[in-house]
């Protein structure tokens, strides 16, 4: 359901879902709430500006919380892809904000850091494929300004905190 | 004596008057022109970068002197990001992090230096035609189409300054006129006086965490039917944040489209096959094997990053 709201809001969905799940957004708690979460993501992703700190952090739990999956849909040609992956790409902002509290999972290179960083605690279920993470890391070798971030922050000597 | 300096004199004289304003130099000598405009002007100014509904504006200052080429690209738009280019070597600066992320730029390629293979390279996967003029940022430019071969890539439309060469305007193209990225010069000036030192960050990046590049490595993974003009760029092993293992990341592009094929160690149970899907310019497309998913990420139609999906294999180390 809640891959349906996203894709209702990424205006993927023809007049007669999209009416099936406006009314089931009216009528179910749980789905209003995905209704919120999707539109506030949407927000945050857009706000370039501004302090994000509170929404980095919600963002991030959105992103553990509902993996990317690739599975076979209703619909050949609709992408599973929730809004959240290629918005992401495309703002450096969040994306920045995203890949760096992603990054904080991982012991943090320097104290300073992790003063300012929030506990992270979840993890992704492994059997899943998040494709945000593998679009940034595309994208840093395309000529979007936006892409020179650091997707690679990680473990093993990659994003090794050195000076 | 006298004749045949006169005769060189008028060939000179005729040739130099034809390049200048000759509207016949043919398409492949437009993108040579392009691409060395890029690299060898000084220039600074203005840009706009459009991609699906999100939009960025950055200022951008390339100089060339004796010591090489160095370039600034500042974002003018949300958080302050900074990104200078020595050479090949790039340094991304982001202050409110204090972070720096070194890289080098072998394979990376920034806005208006969108085209760095020689021209006749594009010839494998482009139809290459000139068509009319037009203006961009209040200069008159000349209008290049590269019309894809197949259904493997899409179509690039670029505009360069007739004057100087420099792309001014690129628009990635799929189906007969659907933008799906744009580049534009809002404003540029070109070939003025610039000093190495206003080219210099505005930061000091004292203590602040500095990020190195990936590693280069070779997997032995390969594709086996890669389309016609695609070629393999950079072969990494890197971690990526929420990944638990590190992925290998090869890098395919034919000048223009790129894409990445990662794979990845795979973990429980393998799941239903997926469909493409794409957003924007960009397709996904994954696939399990046997003990690894393979995931294709592109700037191209979704048909390309299947094909290339389902030929991965593994060469056995001789």
């Amino acid at each position: 359901m809640t891959q349906e709201i996203s894709a209702l809001l990424d205006g993927e969905l023809d007049q007669a879902d999209m009416d099936r799940i406006i009314k089931a957004c009216h009528q179910n708690e749980q789905h209003k709430d995905a209704w919120r979460h999707y539109h506030l993501i949407g927000e945050a992703m857009r706000a370039e500006r501004g302090p994000l700190r509170g929404l980095e952090q919600r963002i991030l739990a959105q992103l553990q919380n509902e993996p990317t999956v690739l599975a076979p849909r209703r619909r050949a040609w609709v992408p599973v892809v929730p809004r959240i992956a290629l918005a992401a790409a495309a703002s450096l902002a969040t994306v920045t904000a995203v890949a760096w509290l992603a990054f904080q999972q991982t012991p943090p290179p320097q104290t300073s850091v992790i003063a300012t960083a929030p506990a992270v605690t979840s993890t992704p279920p492994l059997a899943t494929i998040r494709l945000d993470d593998f679009v940034l890391a595309h994208r840093e070798f395309t000529a979007a300004p936006d892409a020179l971030i650091p997707a690679s922050f990680g473990t093993n000597g990659n994003g090794d905190g050195s000076r | 004596m006298i004749d045949n300096r006169l005769v060189v004199c008028v060939a000179l004289c005729y040739s130099a008057i034809c390049s200048a304003a000759d509207p016949a130099l043919d398409a492949m000598a437009w993108l040579t022109r392009m691409a060395n405009a890029a690299r060898q002007l000084n220039y600074a100014g203005t840009f706009v970068y459009r991609h699906g509904d999100q939009s960025e504006t950055s200022r951008i200052r390339h100089l060339i002197d004796e010591n090489g080429e160095m370039e600034k690209i500042e974002s003018l738009e949300g958080p302050v990001r900074e990104i200078i280019r020595n050479k090949d070597e790039v340094w991304c600066y982001m202050p409110e992090l204090k972070a720096i992320k070194v890289d080098r730029a072998q394979a990376k390629r920034f806005f208006p230096a969108l085209i760095t293979d020689p021209a006749q390279h594009f010839t494998e996967g482009y139809l290459i035609q000139l068509r009319s003029k037009d203006r961009v940022a209040g200069r008159d430019c000349q209008q290049i189409h590269l019309e894809p071969k197949d259904q493997f890539r899409y179509g690039y439309r670029f505009c360069a300054d007739i004057e100087s060469g420099l792309l001014l305007r690129a628009n990635t193209v799929r189906g007969r006129d659907e933008v799906i990225e744009h580049f534009s010069f809002s404003e540029v000036q070109i070939g003025q006086m610039m000093v190495r030192d206003s080219l210099k960050s505005n930061f000091s990046n004292e203590n602040w965490v500095r990020h190195s590049p990936p590693v280069a490595e070779l997997s032995g993974w390969m594709v086996k039917n890669l389309p016609p003009g695609f070629k393999k760029q950079v072969e990494l092993r890197r971690s990526l944040a929420n990944r638990p293992d590190p992925v290998t990341q090869l890098l395919y592009s034919d000048g223009l489209a790129s894409v990445s094929v990662f794979i990845e160690p795979r973990k429980g149970e393998p799941k239903a096959t997926s469909r493409p899907s794409q957003q924007g310019a960009v397709s996904f497309y994954s696939r399990q094997m046997a003990e690894h998913n393979v995931i294709v990420v592109g700037e191209v139609p979704s048909i390309a990053v299947m094909e290339i999906a389902n030929s991965v294999v593994k060469e056995p180390r001789p």
